[in-house]
């Protein structure tokens, strides 16, 4: 099977030079580049090797971030002794526990939100020298309206999230934390609901750019690719007209040329989709294992800890959740656009 | 075709926008504080409590609602850049599969030519010129070589008859 796939590459490579040598998906970033399968020709078992890889480096992270776990567990257990004793001021030992617990939790959390920023802008960057060879792939096999209309999409997509998600979102995570360890430290209402309207804004934010980008990729996929479709169909009316033996000439090279830039996207597109899950997946998984240490740590404190210490950390883990949300929407949309682009002109 | 980094135009040009929205954020978080810093050192009891309350609330409204009326929407320029990009890129595609598809069209039809012309005991060496078409179709043909003259009008017949290329536009050299 391998043998054969080799063939049908080597007579396409044969039969189209130009689209050989230029079409080719941009490297993926150094970091990205550690966890990119040596062979990059099934999606499935490439994805499979970049998981394992990041998985396989994830083991320090692990145990620093159980490490900081332990440490606020314990904070919480000394904070809890210390306001048992009788004569001990209940405010005073809450607010050193909610200075200690945020001072031990900050660090984590902001080398992880600069972490989930610089995924954010890496993927933006690889997405935009992406765009253009998926563009001109698609093009290449006649869907030339269609591949205008999902790059433009892409591009404004993702220039206006990766432009908000820097710039706004993530100083709004600094904001939405403070106000949970002011909530916690002073124990306003006021502070604790706006500080719920932040988490709601930025997740909501992110759920519309979403929801609009899969819209617009859905509408211009029906309008364009109809409009493909039908200039395909009248090259094809073109070349049957066309006198016998040039028809037939123009019909084989046709058919040789569409099904080779066919498989020359499918190759980028599967190496931009390993590239894109090799620069997502390390931060996600880093990310995420903190979400699911403090969602753990939340649940353990809440069974001896004060309600807004608890709080406190379930805020932190809040935080964690909304740096998933943004790396994770970056990269969906990403992924819906190759796929977009993979799928080409149906019919 | 831009550069990846000319293409991050929206959010470059439009940053202030960002940053006032940033700043707008900014400023209801330090309002929150300070309310309730206020709020909790007058106590929620008595005249003071409450008129604390009242002021404090004045005061966060106030922050809330005041830059909403300097808001001015500029959606300008928001997506030539891309399109036109887009376009580049998909004409681009649009080029290389004319080029490649030329290429296949000029090669198979000098080897139609050739296979004709050795069944016809002829030794030519062939160039065909192609239309300029959005489908590359043979327009020309130069022949030179040895060739008797029954199997010159032969294939003069074959080549407009098969290839649709006029005798106008057959040259022999």
């Amino acid at each position: 099977m391998k043998k054969l796939i080799l063939i049908i590459l080597l007579f396409c490579y044969m039969a189209m030079p130009v689209q050989a040598a230029d079409l080719t998906a941009p490297t993926a970033p150094d970091q990205a580049q550690d966890l990119m399968p040596p062979d990059t020709e099934s999606f499935g078992e490439g994805l499979l090797y970049v998981f394992k890889s990041a998985v396989e480096k994830l083991e320090p992270e692990i145990a620093a971030g159980c490490g900081v776990c332990l440490a606020v567990i314990a904070v919480v257990i000394l904070t809890s002794l210390v306001g048992s004793f009788p004569g001990t001021t209940k405010n005073v030992t809450e607010l050193a526990g909610t200075i200690a617990v945020a001072c031990l939790l900050l660090g984590s959390a902001n080398t992880l939100v600069k972490d989930a920023a610089a995924t954010v802008t890496e993927l933006s960057e690889y997405g935009k020298m992406l765009l253009p060879v998926m563009t001109t792939a698609m093009a290449a096999q006649g869907g030339i309206s269609g591949s205008a209309a999902i790059y433009t999409g892409t591009a404004v997509f993702d220039a206006v999230l990766c432009g908000v998600i820097s710039r706004l979102l993530v100083p709004m995570t600094y904001i939405f934390l403070a106000m949970g360890i002011a909530s916690a430290a002073i124990g306003e209402d006021i502070l604790k609901k706006l500080r719920d309207f932040m988490k709601w804004l930025i997740s909501w934010s992110l759920k519309i750019v979403l929801y609009v980008f899969t819209g617009y990729i859905t509408v211009t996929g029906v309008v364009s690719g109809t409009a493909d479709q039908a200039a395909l169909k009248a090259t094809k009316l073109t070349i049957s007209g066309a006198v016998p033996v040039v028809g037939s000439i123009l019909s084989d090279a046709s058919e040789a040329i569409l099904v080779g830039a066919g498989v020359v996207k499918s190759a980028v597109g599967v190496y931009g989709l390993l590239a894109i899950a090799a620069i997502a997946i390390g931060p996600f998984l880093r990310i995420g294992v903190q979400y699911l240490l403090l969602k753990l740590t939340a649940a353990i404190c809440g069974v001896f800890g004060s309600k807004k210490t608890t709080e406190l950390i379930s805020d932190f883990s809040g935080a964690m959740g909304l740096l998933l949300a943004m790396t994770g929407t970056v990269c969906l949309m990403l992924l819906i656009s190759m796929v977009c682009f993979m799928k080409g002109v149906s019919g | 075709m831009p550069d990846a980094a000319d293409q991050h135009g929206l959010f470059y040009e439009g940053g202030e926008r960002i940053d006032g929205i940033k700043g707008y954020l900014l400023s209801i978080f330090a309002a929150a504080i300070i309310c309730a810093i206020v709020t909790r050192l007058m106590g929620d009891k008595g005249t003071h409590g409450t008129m604390a309350k009242l002021i404090a609330g004045l005061f966060l409204t106030f922050t809330v609602i005041r830059p909403v009326a300097d808001v001015k929407i500029d959606l300008s320029g928001l997506t030539p850049d891309f399109s036109i990009a887009a376009d580049q890129a998909a004409a681009a595609g649009e080029s290389m599969t004319r080029e490649a598809m030329a290429k296949v069209i000029k090669s198979k039809t000098e080897a139609y030519i050739l296979d004709k012309a050795v069944a016809l005991n002829a030794e030519l060496k062939v160039e065909v010129t192609l239309s300029k078409d959005d489908i590359p179709i043979p327009s020309a043909v130069r022949l030179s070589g040895k060739i008797s003259p029954y199997a010159k009008a032969q294939l003069q017949a074959i080549i407009t008859q098969d290839l649709g290329i006029e005798k106008e536009r057959q040259l022999w050299t």
